[in-house]
């Protein structure tokens, strides 16, 4: 089995009811995910989509596990022309409950050779994350300015 | 080591809602350390080649 190429961990303050829920509801997602919108249905097979505040779709792909509370995992690939020659990689969220916290482990894998969308998503993940642990445990999401992200020009 | 050729094993970053004065607080004062690293005690001295421990509890 290859290694995933991008592994994330944290802990949260929070119950793996509620993550769950943060981690799949739009309306939730838009507080602390640059403004983004998840779509999906949330079954094994569907479209899964990010979609901007505008409407349009930052990035698409497919669920391909969903077993709430603990494991979610779904394929994207953002659809600027900027990965044009790209493939939706394989994002697996894995929730486990120790006591009044939730550990979270994020992996993605399966992206191109010199994927560029790789150095993209290493640099969007973390602020996502630390804004989504921000939020269940004080409420308040980061705001989290582009520019911090120092993403490749 | 030439500090401009070398490549991390392990990178990690967070944001955290806090300040540079804070965080920097929290990462060398070992009064601070204790509440968040095991309860370790990190002393260190801030100067380049200074020495860094970090103390268990016992």
């Amino acid at each position: 089995m290859p290694k995933p190429e991008f592994i994330y961990i944290t802990y949260i303050e929070t119950s793996v009811e509620k993550l769950w829920h943060v981690l799949t509801d739009g309306d939730f997602t838009e507080r602390y995910w640059f403004g983004a919108r998840l779509r999906s249905d949330w079954k094994v097979g569907s479209s899964f989509e990010m979609v901007r505040s505008d409407g349009t779709v930052s990035d698409a792909g497919k669920v391909v596990e969903c077993d709430p509370p603990r494991r979610l995992a779904y394929t994207f690939v953002n659809q600027s022309d900027r990965y044009r020659n790209e493939f939706p990689a394989l994002a697996t969220f894995v929730l486990e409950s120790y006591g009044k916290l939730v550990k979270l482990t994020l992996t993605q894998e399966g992206f191109a050779e010199g994927s560029k969308f790789l150095d993209g998503i290493s640099k969007g993940w973390p602020a996502i994350l630390s804004s989504l642990k921000s939020i269940l445990e004080t409420g308040r999401p980061l705001e989290i300015p582009y520019a911090a992200l120092k993403l490749d020009a | 080591m030439n500090i401009a050729n070398f490549k991390p094993a392990t990178v990690y970053t967070i944001y955290i809602a806090s300040t540079p004065e804070k965080v920097w607080e929290a990462l060398t004062m070992s009064e601070f350390s204790r509440k968040y690293f095991f309860g370790n005690s990190v002393e260190i001295d801030l100067r380049v080649g200074g020495a860094s421990t970090s103390t268990g509890r016992n």
